[in-house]
């Protein structure tokens, strides 16, 4: 397990040899592939960032380290879920990114969705073009009646001989314009209670009868889509899991995708803080005693993230699963980053009302590391990532519902 | 002015600041009669003014006559069509001062420059003075989160010796002018943007329920509504009294009652209340520009808290 040990120097954590081994390698990669005095991939403009994310991800896949744990005889790494909160955290820390964004829904969810639920042909025809970037896979939850409850969702998937035929609307779909495929929840049997009746359908977004239109958001970028369905055929061959049993297909994939975030959260937020630090010091507000209350409150927020990151790892690779840590994990940082940013702005002054530099590289969570200080990063980051982080994968009332009713054991709430 | 004479001046001001087209608000209020109208009741009108103007989100430039108007009042006429130029920020070292015979000017002005001549806040030992006089200056739209506003970034020298002064209680005196007009704007925003949060969570629907009905999201947004009906009542009382003190605790009030409400609409609305389409962010970008006019609200609290601790003494604001 990862030895957990106070000692005279502080909470250590190691994930045992094997895993530190990989460390020590994946480290050497990265100083290799790296070019000297690297600053950070927020440290490039825009179109130079979108540039070397296509390239990055090129390399990573060639040393293996897209699709890191997957089976090797679907071109995978072959390496354990360890190793892979490993990778992702030396990667966050060497500023680099995973991918490109979209890989957050084509690798980290569809990738490993199929790995876990998929045929043996589903996995021999996609596994290997999602590590090459050949197929990029979009996400198709949402629907615009069916947000926190998702369960509700009514897009209508008919069986017609060989063919599942799908009418409907699906909506938040990041990343939806370069998608090649979409992964989508459909309703397959009306009769069956909510959650029951879903299956987890994959649809070429190029198919006949797939509309996606871009959605614009406050800051007057477009990142995220609307799908619309009209008569859409798909082979039958099409669903992932078994027919009607598409929720758990779903929701099977908390458990790798939480231990990472645990894993990496910390280093991306100690870096936003860093960044926020040196705004304070450029701005000369560092004498000011509510700006130091302020980030000596931010501070102890990242260090209580880092170590409840620990914990949640820890416990991880100990069973295999996540300890109730991780339900808190999604609350306290999506809380703490709209105290963070507000922060930033209020550091910036009058001068916040100047839009400066270029706009973050992302629209969820921080910008990326080694991102300059300018005002359109921090104005951005305030209106758009930290307000929607409460909001995208579960709301905070969500999060304290689940937390309320399946931890402290409280009455459910009237539904 | 009786309840009669104010709904029906609401109701004018509603047309007047939601009329489409070029045609400048100084010249649709003199067809109202504006100035009659505040020769009987200034404070009254200049409050409803504000107010309908967040409202409605009106875009249009109220503020910028008025506080030329001051300078004018207090100073040579000419500083009645000279464009106020605002530093960057009334906390710390004022951008604007007097180095070697000319004073340098990077501020934001609220509507584009007209003639060749600024007022500009200049900072000096005896407090803040203004220098009203021609200015060689380069200015480009500020942008910012609300074009719309059609704020200006403003870079000037001005030559010393050229400018007339005017002492500092006329600065004082738009600093208070400013600040409970934003106030009260801001506070009508504010409710304007509950009201429709109230209205979208009664509508929307999940778990077969309007959202509206689960506590998660009434106490937010009853919580937001509490801190904007309190902000108002101090702004409207800072415009009554014309006090430069009510006034910065009206915008530190108003400022952080509407961020707030922004907050929890936002978290109300959920992923909609992102996007471009839905009307929102309007009053989201509106809200951010004018709090950092005049002091941001977290300038403005370390303002009051200090000046609370420097002279042991807590005025009373109004009858409150």
């Amino acid at each position: 397990m990862a030895a957990a040990r106070i000692g005279g120097s502080g909470m250590q954590l190691t994930l045992g040899p094997e895993a530190e081994a990989f460390r020590a390698q994946v480290r050497t990669f990265l100083e290799r592939a790296l070019p000297t005095g690297w600053a950070g991939f927020g440290a490039l403009d825009r179109d130079e960032a979108a540039e070397f994310a296509i390239e990055w991800r090129k390399v990573l896949a060639e040393h293996g380290y897209i699709g890191l744990t997957w089976p090797k005889e679907y071109g995978g790494g072959g390496r354990s879920k360890v190793d892979q909160i490993v990778l992702s955290e030396e990667l966050v820390r060497a500023r680099v990114p995973f991918g490109i964004l979209a890989d957050t829904t084509s690798v980290k969810m569809m990738g490993n969705t199929l790995v876990r639920w998929g045929t043996e042909e589903q996995k021999r025809t996609h596994i290997p073009r999602i590590i090459s970037g050949e197929e990029i896979w979009v996400q198709g939850y949402s629907e615009p009646q069916s947000g926190s409850d998702l369960a509700s969702l009514s897009l209508n998937a008919v069986r017609d001989g060989d063919e599942w035929v799908l009418n409907g609307q699906k909506i938040w779909t990041s990343s939806g314009m370069v998608g090649t495929h979409i992964f989508t929840l459909a309703r397959t049997d009306l009769d069956a209670p909510n959650n029951h009746g879903i299956s987890f359908l994959m649809v070429p977004a190029n198919a006949p009868g797939v509309d996606i239109r871009p959605i614009t958001t406050l800051t007057g970028v477009a990142e995220f889509c609307e799908v619309f369905y009209t008569d859409v055929r798909i082979p039958a061959t099409s669903v992932v899991g078994e027919v009607n049993e598409g929720w758990k297909v779903a929701t099977s994939l908390l458990g790798l995708e939480r231990g990472e975030e645990a894993a990496t959260n910390p280093i991306w937020f100690r870096a936003e803080l860093d960044r926020i630090v040196a705004l304070a010091r450029e701005r000369g507000l560092t004498d000011d005693p509510v700006v130091r209350n302020k980030l000596a409150w931010c501070y102890s927020k990242v260090e209580i993230m880092r170590y409840l990151g620990y914990r949640i790892v820890t416990q991880y690779v100990k069973d295999g699963a996540l300890g109730p840590e991780a339900s808190i994990s999604k609350l306290y940082w999506s809380e703490y980053h709209q105290e963070a940013a507000q922060l930033a702005v209020h550091l910036l002054g009058a001068r916040a009302m100047v839009r400066e530099g270029r706009r973050p590289l992302r629209f969820f969570r921080t910008d990326e590391p080694g991102a300059p200080n300018n005002t359109n990063s921090w104005i951005d980051v305030f209106l758009l990532n930290a307000r929607a982080g409460t909001v995208y994968a579960g709301t905070s009332q969500i999060q304290r519902n689940i937390l309320g009713e399946t931890m402290l054991g409280l009455p459910r709430e009237p539904r | 002015m009786d309840r009669e004479t104010e709904a029906l001046l609401r109701s004018s001001l509603r047309a007047v600041l939601s009329e489409p087209g070029e045609r400048s608000l100084e010249a649709r209020l003199a067809e109202l009669g504006w100035d009659d109208v505040v020769a009987v009741d200034g404070v009254t009108a200049r409050s409803l003014l504000f107010e309908v103007k967040g409202e409605v989100l009106s875009a249009a430039d109220a503020l910028g006559p008025m506080l030329s108007g001051i300078a004018a009042s207090e100073g040579p006429a000419q500083a009645a069509s000279a464009t106020l130029v605002l530093p960057m920020s009334l906390r710390e070292t004022p951008d604007c001062s007097v180095v070697d015979g000319s004073i340098t000017v990077d501020g934001v002005a609220l509507q584009p420059p007209g003639v060749d001549s600024l007022i500009v806040p200049v900072a000096g030992p005896g407090g803040v003075r203004l220098a009203i006089g021609p200015a060689r200056f380069g200015s480009s739209p500020l942008g910012g989160t609300d074009p719309d506003l059609g704020l200006v970034r403003v870079t000037a020298s001005m030559v010393a010796a050229e400018v007339t002064w005017i002492e500092a209680q006329a600065w004082e005196a738009m600093v208070a002018t400013g600040r409970y007009a934003l106030a009260i704007e801001l506070s009508a925003i504010a409710d304007r943007v509950v009201a429709n949060a109230v209205g979208y969570t009664k509508e929307r629907h999940q778990y077969g329920r309007p959202i509206g009905s689960f506590q998660a999201l009434q106490h937010r947004l009853a919580a937001a509504h509490a801190s904007v009906v309190g902000a108002g009542n101090v702004a409207r009382e800072a415009a009554r009294s014309g006090d430069g003190w009510t006034a910065m605790v009206a915008k530190y009030l108003a400022g952080r009652a509407a961020e707030g409400a922004c907050t929890q609409a936002q978290q109300s609305y959920g992923a909609i209340g992102f996007t471009w389409e839905h009307d929102f962010h309007r009053s989201l970008r509106r809200v951010y520009l004018l709090d950092r006019l005049f002091g941001g609200w977290r300038e403005l609290e370390v303002e009051i808290g200090e000046t609370l601790h420097r002279t042991g003494n807590v005025p009373k604001i109004g009858h409150l």
